[in-house]
């Protein structure tokens, strides 16, 4: 009879268990957002003038393993014409020919290949990631430091969903020059340096 | 007037020191994630240059207005000058 019990118990326990075990493994987050949250704010700090501006029209996918998470990979897109400066004719002039010539280069990605320096305290690890970026048409590699946050369940506070969130949150910058942005001119009032921050939640509805 | 007006409306859009801009945009915080996100909306905020623009074009009419004041007008006229004078 207790042999009985015990096995029926074990059987128990393995069936309440068997979905986090199936459920295990990397999870998809997309990072589409048609609420506009995702950003990505740009500075550039000149010695005449300070730029800043905003870009929402973020796109992509990024795969996350909660367990593993130095196995992440995914592309963040972002729309070029999406970067906005509040000054109507600087924000022309940025978007022009001379500059991010958002026409020909519709674009900006970075694929995520390689975390390195991970270190997860509760829901948040912070690593090094090691990608590609590609901006008006020249892919470089780069490293740039990243900040991810796990939120199991937490989709339905925000879509009414069931699901998980991935906060990746990452500061780094970048030079005109590298990728061929109006390289060498005018840098008394465009930065040569760009600093970039990387503000993007993906979902991954159940 | 020029000036006065274009004192004003930089007065009223809260001193902005920098270009005069089309869309002010605003920083808010997601409640789930906690990210801050921009939020941005038509607003015309007049800018430092258009500012000193209507400063220079207000002084050059003043400027104007003096180069070509009538000479003839009453007060200076000489009876006005001598009455003056007398009193």
């Amino acid at each position: 009879m207790k042999r009985l019990n015990k096995s029926k118990l074990a059987w128990a326990l393995a069936l309440a268990v068997a979905p986090g075990i199936l459920n295990a493994g990397p999870i998809k987050f997309d990072f589409k957002d048609p609420k506009k949250v995702n950003n990505v704010v740009f500075l550039l700090d000149a010695p005449l003038e300070s730029i800043s501006g905003t870009a929402t029209g973020v796109s992509g996918t990024v795969s996350f393993d909660p367990a593993k998470p130095m196995e992440t990979t995914g592309k963040i897109v972002l729309t070029t014409s999406s970067l906005h400066v509040d000054n109507p004719a600087m924000k022309d002039h940025m978007h022009g020919e001379g500059w991010m010539h958002v026409s020909k280069f519709p674009t900006i990605e970075f694929v995520a290949e390689k975390l390195t320096g991970v270190r997860t305290s509760g829901t948040t690890t912070t690593a090094t990631i090691a990608g590609k970026l590609t901006v008006k048409g020249v892919t470089k590699k780069v490293n740039v430091p990243v900040r991810l946050t796990y939120l199991k369940g937490q989709l339905i506070k925000r879509n009414r969903v069931p699901g998980d969130l991935l906060v990746l949150r990452s500061d780094f910058t970048i030079k005109r020059s590298d990728y061929g942005i109006n390289a060498g001119n005018k840098e008394e009032k465009v930065s040569e340096k760009i600093e970039l921050k990387l503000r993007v939640a993906g979902a991954a509805p159940r | 007037m020029i000036g006065c007006s274009g004192l004003v409306l930089w007065l009223v859009g809260g001193l902005h020191m920098g270009w005069s801009k089309s869309t002010e945009t605003r920083t808010e915080i997601d409640e789930v994630t906690g990210l801050e996100y921009p939020v941005t909306e038509n607003k015309y905020v007049l800018g430092v240059e258009l500012l000193g623009a209507t400063l220079v074009v207000s002084g050059g009419l003043f400027g104007l207005s003096l180069a070509f004041r009538n000479p003839t007008r009453p007060d200076k006229q000489p009876g006005a000058e001598t009455s003056s004078t007398q009193l």
